[in-house]
């Protein structure tokens, strides 16, 4: 009862920082602001707050929510508290695609970078399922994401040492990472996506529960462990692929919020960890997203930055005070 | 001698001495100097490499007198090496000048390397002598406001005002909207900001050299709508050529600028280095 009112309290806290991530910027922008802007007053001021700021928190908190939870999905599965999203290849893969798009000049566009990323993630995503559901052991799925990894990185840098300086300046502001690209027409395609693999996830608590003791251990507990292993990879993969699509890559989210949860919630019970870490993850992200274009403002810093900078001392925070990673 | 960068190849076109390069670290993009493009395909340049990663084998079978380098923190690995090899390298930092006659002006350095003082002197005369003329042309003209940057899944990227092309704009007689973000370089800054300031720029240049169209612009972002400049369509991008031919070119850059800015005052005259977008 304590940890479903834990939620609903997280739940709030994360409204209200999605509010404050529309009031706050480096624009100042007052309440009545904020109403004219609703009631569709046309001033450059509404046109931030609608158009700028909310597809952004929006994105921040959908992405944020996706990046924890595939995290949670994949440290659950490898039983390994060091797996993100990115540990199967999924944000090499996403790189390359925007590698291929931008520096042999195809073209510049917005969703030209969304498509390219996201056709390169879910190309290493299928590669990554292909080799799911023919190998048995967690280790070695794990080991050949990685070198899938190194694979899409390394024709990633043969293409940036014969492009243009130009051009690598752009691809290097892309793997930079940010919310800020996503616009109000790609909010529905974004909530839709990542809202229907949340309920997904949710299918999969039962199983998760039972993989934290081994895969031998779920068998014997009647899961069929290449089906639960396969929709993992396939939700772990997919929210990453989206996320990066839209945002570029955005560092230790993935990676860290499961283990913020974990210690807030005291527990390894998938039904409270699930919706903890989707709560979490969004809330530390638009967090991030608003210290990383308020601290420095009007100059922004990359949200890795803030992500690693902020995230870090939590993470040793808590794990100093509870001495214990659940 | 062999030179790393494009810029090194500006400096000595300027002064008539692309006869002393046998090497240049270039790794095969675009190369606008038409001598030298020629060399390369030749074979009478050796390229040796990128900049960031040279064939060091290839830089000692040509024993070049001297390398010309500039050091930044992604390539000092590369003066190290040079010295643990024992190649004789000088260190050009014109790269940091944050005025543009500042950085015409190091052609005095290669002039001091190649015994052509007297070259040098009519080529930064000249150029000093058409920018100042530019400046005195527009310095009493009402100023226009001006934005230049680039932006990329969000991100947006503007020059500092300490920057050259702050001090161009400086030139051009005209007001850079980001005249307070400090320091020289270039700074990632919101998008909210770029929109906010360009709501009443008259000008925008986009510094990247691969848009034909406000259309293409929109593209990229198509919340760029809002900008008074786009609306206007008064957007201009840089020439494929800016990088190499307008750092020759120091003046034509400046005038162009200026008169991209008052168009008023240099009617008929079409820019060199900026494209203005259909």
């Amino acid at each position: 009862m304590k940890k479903i009112l834990i939620l609903f309290l997280i739940f709030a806290v994360s409204l209200a920082s999605v509010f404050a991530g529309v009031m706050i910027g480096s624009v100042g922008v007052s309440f009545n602001d904020l109403i004219r802007a609703i009631n569709g007053e046309k001033s450059i001021t509404s046109y931030i707050l609608l158009k700028v700021r909310l597809p952004r928190t929006i994105g921040a908190y959908l992405g944020g929510a996706a990046l924890a939870l595939s995290g949670l999905l994949l440290q659950t599965y490898f039983r390994n508290p060091l797996a993100g999203p990115y540990v199967l290849g999924i944000s090499s893969a996403a790189s390359l695609g925007v590698a291929l798009y931008i520096l042999c000049g195809i073209g510049i566009s917005y969703y030209g970078l969304v498509g390219s990323a996201l056709i390169g993630s879910l190309m290493a995503m299928i590669l990554v399922l292909m080799v799911a559901s023919r190998i048995r052991s967690a280790v070695t799925l794990l080991i050949l994401g990685l070198m899938f990894g190194y694979v899409f990185g390394a024709l990633e840098r043969i293409l940036i040492t014969f492009a243009e300086s130009e051009a690598v300046h752009q691809f290097v502001l892309w793997t930079f990472g940010s919310f800020s690209g996503i616009t109000l027409e790609d909010v529905p395609t974004i909530s839709f996506t990542i809202i229907l693999a949340f309920f997904l996830a949710f299918l999969l608590a039962k199983p998760l529960n039972a993989l934290l003791m081994g895969e031998e251990y779920a068998r014997t507990m009647g899961v069929n462990v290449k089906i639960a292993r396969v929709s993992i990879v396939f939700l772990s993969c997919f929210l990453a692929a989206i996320v990066t699509a839209f945002a570029g890559i955005v560092a230790f989210i993935g990676l860290a919020t499961p283990h913020i949860t974990r210690l807030i919630f005291r527990t390894s019970d998938h039904k409270i960890l699930i919706p903890g870490v989707i709560l979490c993850g969004a809330l530390t992200t638009v967090f991030c997203d608003i210290v990383s274009r308020t601290i420095a403002a009007p100059v922004e810093l990359p949200i890795s930055v803030a992500t690693s900078l902020f995230g870090a001392p939590i993470v040793m925070f808590l794990i100093l005070k509870r001495k214990r990673i659940g | 001698m062999v030179v790393m960068s494009s810029t090194h190849l500006a400096q000595l076109e300027a002064i008539n001495a692309t006869n002393c390069i046998v090497g240049f670290m270039w790794g095969g993009y675009k190369i606008y100097f038409e001598d030298i493009a020629e060399k390369l395909e030749k074979g009478e340049i050796v390229d040796v490499g990128s900049a960031n990663a040279p064939d060091y084998e290839k830089i000692l079978a040509l024993k070049p007198d001297l390398v010309v380098i500039y050091v930044t923190p992604y390539n000092e690995v590369v003066k190290k090496k040079l010295d643990e090899l024992n190649i004789p390298y000088i260190v050009d930092s014109e790269w940091l000048e944050t005025d543009p006659l500042g950085r015409a002006e190091w052609v005095k350095f290669f002039a001091a390397l190649t015994d052509k003082e007297n070259e040098t002197e009519s080529y930064f005369n000249h150029v000093e002598q058409n920018v100042l003329e530019v400046v005195n042309t527009v310095k009493d003209l009402e100023k226009p406001k001006i934005i230049w940057g680039s932006i990329w899944s969000g991100v947006v990227w503007v020059p500092r005002a300490d920057s050259y092309v702050a001090k161009m704009i400086e030139y051009a007689n005209a007001n850079y909207a980001f005249s307070d973000v400090n320091g020289t370089g270039s700074a990632q800054i919101t998008l909210e900001e770029f929109l906010l300031r360009g709501k009443d720029a008259d000008v925008m240049v986009y510094s990247w050299s691969g848009l034909k169209s406000v259309e293409d612009l929109l593209k990229i972002d198509n919340r760029l709508a809002e900008i008074k400049a786009v609306k206007d369509k008064r957007v201009y991008c840089i020439s494929k050529d800016y990088w190499q031919l307008g750092l020759l070119h120091t003046d034509v850059v400046v005038k162009d600028l200026a008169a991209i800015c008052h168009p008023e005052k240099f009617k008929g005259y079409k820019p060199r280095f900026f494209v203005r977008l259909e």
